[in-house]
């Protein structure tokens, strides 16, 4: 049954031996040659049937007619190539666009993480009434030795920078803490050397540190013999016991164990560690049962720590959730976003298509209606179009994936980069590509295919000439797509018209200081045990003074922490002179910076002074506040002369001598909190940024500014460079990323829709040449020609734009986490949006409208 | 492109023209037109096998597996594609004549009286 054993010249050949076989016996019986011949071939009746009926008993005739259809198909896109560019180039955008953001989705949600049995791995952490998320170091051992739930529960923290020396130039590394279990549970083995092992997480056994393979790659040349060796971090030895693979998460250059014997475990420690605590729950285990049995664990301990901290643990609740759920909850609904984007799109580019197919099936009327007439059943036709479209959605889907999964370098980007994921091509994003491509092709050739195989050959063939086959039906499913259309990109349009005025308002916002030729370069001072506050001082001290005389450098200052940099640390820890029982409602953040910052940000003093050679180690304590700061702490009351403390239970007091005003700290769209500052000299930072007003371009001065460095202190890397602009541009990037591609969608689906409109109307004037030729003739004005087409196309887009906006209000609320300071509903976005579509379309019909203008009525007339 | 209609005579045919055939191929292997002409003359002329309408059927009884077909020498020396019955078709051959004996015996019975005196 498969396949057809014998060709067809065999079969021809045995129908001619039975010819020569007869014609010779009944020339025997005395016929002559010629007789006999036809005798013979009379006797076997037609001999063409048999053969035909040969060939169609052969198994894979559906296979011949394929091949036929799909010649057949590809010699008419030949024919018209730029029907057929224009529809694979179509295809190929919204299908690439889906498998790109598809295999983002694929990456970031779909795909399990690359963990051992990653599905009972959770995330713990604390909440406390103010400040950041963690688990407090001196709750963890708790957590670890009396929890009911966990099969393995570690932790990490602790992300610092180290100077790394020894070996060449000494550089700046980053290096987390990690329990000693942490690899282990999730399934890291070390790409060579060996993990912690469980004895290290005591102290004085803790001095061995992993490396990356990155690192030890770059700094190390890949050298096993770097394994067993003592590297030196802030001048302390490790012994380097192994080299973790790339994609281990925590990220970090080193990892060094915790020791959880150390002070930072106990309640009573002067300072605790923030921690993450990553547990793999025991099979079977509901993660509501594991987070009220750490809940308990943790009120348990609140009894252990000392009354000064009952303030800070009040209302402190715990949140387990799956580890996955964490890592990606930033990103999930921006990517669902973009998915819902990209179908629309994929939607408008197969109501496109289709539309042009029902064009191209209506001109091919009389075609399809001589194959009818000829005996081509209704089948055989479908079949026929459906080949073409299937040639389109195969070749448009091939490039469109092809194109789609190298567009994904671009979109690598949206991954965030505490998830080890990469973009890479596997069945499930074959399978979806595949699943798009039969969609498209379901939408666009099916419906075209039976509408146009609905042939009354009879009247087909009357009717003759151009004005062929277009019934009502068809032409209202074509208006009735080209106002899906209009509606489909008005809601793409309105919201990427509103993460663009989100971002113009972004870009409006007061910074509150002047981040034009502004250099940084940061310095991190080795965090030693001997922690000599003195010795840092005099080194940035010194550092300030040779860089200020650098040549091009017209003013510099020093600061532990620069508007829209890394994040830094609070105090909730105030207390007010004459006000004992105030307590701050927010985090307060506190800043050691050298006298002239404020002059060097072109940060405006409102009140008092600032700081000045006088406030130096012995002098009297001094800070200045910011406006939000003196609104929230004092009122209405004047800050000047104030005393306030903070940081320890019983702090010194401060003087409070000046206010300056807001600035944006921790982003372009977070309104500035309250804010302390205090002379570094006064109290020392082993962090800082030397924030350098240039001349010319910053970046020129980095080499000297390193130099100057050096020259002080040959062991002193500088850990970052960079300008204030590009730290604004790196803090907005994933915004102008988002609402780029959100625009580049939008304007997609636009072209696409104003092609749409353009091909209805002006295939709907074409298809009235006769009429528009009799109302001239008749004496109709040349201009109600126009108004008639172009009033076509206003009510497509009326009801099309109508539509739009309806679905654009149900839908952009969808965007509003995305949104800055711009409402969802934002009614000039909306009525912008909506004027702009209403305007293309009616340019898009304009142009048919003029050529029906243009009519001479005779040609007109005689156009049959 | 065959019509239905035509499908549904050739069915209606097919049941005897195979009989015959395979009764004819039981007296050894034979070609094409060796059957034709074997029909006809067995049956006294009169039954008359279009040439053209025997390999559509020999195609189907070899795609059964009832006949297998090989090229050879005819005896005037021509090639030909010979066939011939095999095992199953022997088997077919005994059931397909029995239903046919038994069905003519049963339109013979109904039509009896009649044919005696036509």
């Amino acid at each position: 049954m498969f396949g057809r054993k014998r060709p067809v010249s065999d079969f021809n050949a045995e129908i001619e031996a039975h010819l020569q076989l007869e014609i010779e016996r009944l020339k025997e019986q005395g016929l002559s040659e010629q007789e006999a011949r036809a005798a013979a071939r009379r006797a076997f009746g037609n001999v063409m049937h048999a053969e035909e009926r040969f060939y169609e008993s052969g198994r894979w005739l559906w296979w011949d007619h394929l091949c036929q259809d799909v010649r057949f198909g590809l010699r008419m896109l030949a024919k018209s190539p730029g029907f057929a560019a224009v529809a694979i180039l179509t295809l190929a955008l919204a299908i690439g666009a889906n498998t790109a953001i598809f295999s983002v989705v694929d990456a970031v949600l779909l795909r399990p993480l690359p963990f051992k049995d990653p599905g009972r791995l959770v995330w713990a952490t604390e909440h406390f009434a103010f400040g950041p998320s963690t688990v407090i170091s001196a709750d963890f051992p708790a957590w670890k030795d009396r929890n009911q739930v966990f099969e393995q529960i570690a932790a990490f923290g602790g992300t610092s920078g180290a100077n790394l020396t020894g070996a060449g130039e000494p550089s700046r590394v980053t290096i987390t803490r990690v329990t000693t279990g942490l690899f282990s549970m999730l399934g890291l083995q070390p790409a060579a050397g060996r993990a912690f092992l469980p004895a290290e997480g005591k102290q004085g056994q803790d001095k061995v540190v992993l490396l990356s393979e990155t690192l030890w790659r770059n700094r190390f040349g890949s050298d096993p013999r770097t394994i067993g060796e003592t590297i030196r971090l802030d001048g302390a030895g490790y012994l380097v016991a192994g080299v973790m693979p790339a994609n281990v998460r925590p990220q970090a250059d080193v990892w060094t164990p915790l020791a959880l014997d150390a002070d930072i475990f106990s309640a009573h420690s002067p300072q605790w560690m923030m921690l993450a605590a990553i547990g793999r729950l025991k099979p079977g285990v509901e993660i509501s049962k594991a987070q009220s049995d750490l809940q308990v664990l943790t009120q348990e301990m609140d009894k252990e720590y000392p009354p000064e901290a009952a303030q800070f643990r009040a209302h402190e609740t715990v949140e387990v959730i799956p580890l996955h759920e964490m890592m990606v909850h930033n990103v999930r609904s921006l990517l669902l976003i973009l998915l819902g984007t990209v179908g629309f799109v994929l939607l408008i580019a197969c109501a496109n298509v289709a539309n042009l197919l029902l064009s191209r099936s209506v001109v091919r009327g009389r075609e399809l209606a001589v194959r009818a007439a000829l005996g081509a059943g209704r089948l055989r036709l479908v079949r026929q179009l459906l080949t073409e479209a299937l040639l389109l959605a195969t070749i448009g889907g091939l490039l469109g994936s092809i194109t789609g999964l190298w567009a994904t370098k671009i979109l690598r980007q949206l991954i965030p980069a505490t998830l080890p994921a990469d973009v890479h091509f596997d069945p499930r994003v074959f399978g979806f590509s595949a699943a798009i491509i039969a969609l498209a092709l379901f939408m666009f050739g099916l419906i075209p295919a039976l509408i146009a195989s609905r042939t009354d050959v009879n009247e087909r063939l009357k009717e003759g000439g151009l004005r062929l086959g277009a019934s009502a039906g068809t032409h209202r499913l074509r208006g009735l797509m080209s106002v899906g259309e209009i509606g489909l990109s008005l809601i793409l349009l309105v919201g990427a018209g509103l993460m663009v005025r989100s971002f113009l308002r972004l870009t409006e916002v007061d910074l509150g200081f002047d981040p034009n030729s502004l250099l940084l370069a940061t310095v991190e001072r080795p965090l030693t045990a001997a922690f000599d506050s003195q010795q840092h001082s005099a080194f940035f001290q010194s550092s300030l003074e040779r860089i200020r005389s650098l040549p091009g450098v017209k003013e510099a200052a020093l600061t532990q922490r620069y508007p829209l940099g890394p994040p830094h640390n609070a105090t909730m820890m105030l207390r007010v002179q004459g006000a004992e029982n105030f307590r701050p409602s927010q985090p307060i953040s506190v800043t050691a910076i050298s006298p002239d910052y404020f002059h060097v940000m072109r940060i405006r003093l409102l009140k008092g002074r600032t700081f000045g050679d006088r406030d130096v180690e012995g002098a009297q304590k001094v800070v200045i506040v910011n406006e939000s700061f003196s609104r929230m702490v004092f009122g209405e009351r004047d800050a000047i002369g104030q005393h306030i403390g903070f940081g320890e239970p019983s702090p010194t007091w401060k003087e409070v001598v000046g206010v300056v005003a807001d600035a944006r700290e921790d982003a372009l769209e977070k309104e500035p909190g309250p804010e302390m500052f205090v002379p570094y000299l006064q109290q020392p930072s082993f962090s800082m940024t030397f924030m350098l007003r240039t001349e010319s371009n910053p970046l020129m001065l980095a080499g000297s500014v390193r130099e100057a460095v050096l020259s002080i202190d040959k062991n002193q890397p500088l850990s970052d460079t960079t300008t204030m602009e590009e730290v604004i541009a790196k803090s907005v990037a994933p915004r102008r990323f988002r609402m780029l591609l959100l625009g580049l969608f939008a304007l997609l689906a636009l072209s696409l829709a104003m092609i749409g409109v353009y091909g209805v109307i002006a295939y709907s004037s074409t298809q009235r040449t006769h009429e528009f030729g009799v109302r001239i003739a008749l004496g109709a004005d040349r201009q109600d020609i126009l108004k008639l087409v172009v009033r076509q196309g206003f009510k497509l887009a009326l009801l099309g734009v109508t539509m739009g906006v309806a679905g654009a209000l149900l839908l952009t609320r969808f965007l509003s986490g995305l949104l800055y300071e711009v409402s969802p509903h934002d009614p000039l976005t909306f009525a912008g949006v909506a004027a702009l579509l209403m305007l293309v379309a009616l340019a898009a019909s304009y142009i048919p409208a003029r050529r029906a203008m243009k009519l001479d009525p005779i040609v007109a007339l005689r156009y049959e | 492109m065959s019509t239905r209609e035509e499908r549904e005579r050739l069915t209606l045919l097919q049941g005897t023209l195979d009989l015959l055939i395979l009764r004819t191929l039981v007296f050894g292997p034979q070609h094409g037109q060796g059957i034709a002409r074997a029909i006809q003359q067995t049956s006294e002329d009169a039954l008359l096998v279009e040439h053209g309408a025997l390999y559509p059927a020999l195609q189907r009884l070899e795609a059964q597996g009832w006949i297998d077909a090989r090229w050879g020498t005819s005896a005037n020396n021509r090639k030909a594609r010979f066939y011939t019955l095999t095992q199953a078709g022997r088997k077919q051959l005994v059931k397909e004549s029995t239903r046919w004996r038994r069905l003519s015996t049963a339109i013979g019975r109904i039509l009896g009286p009649e044919a005696k005196e036509g």
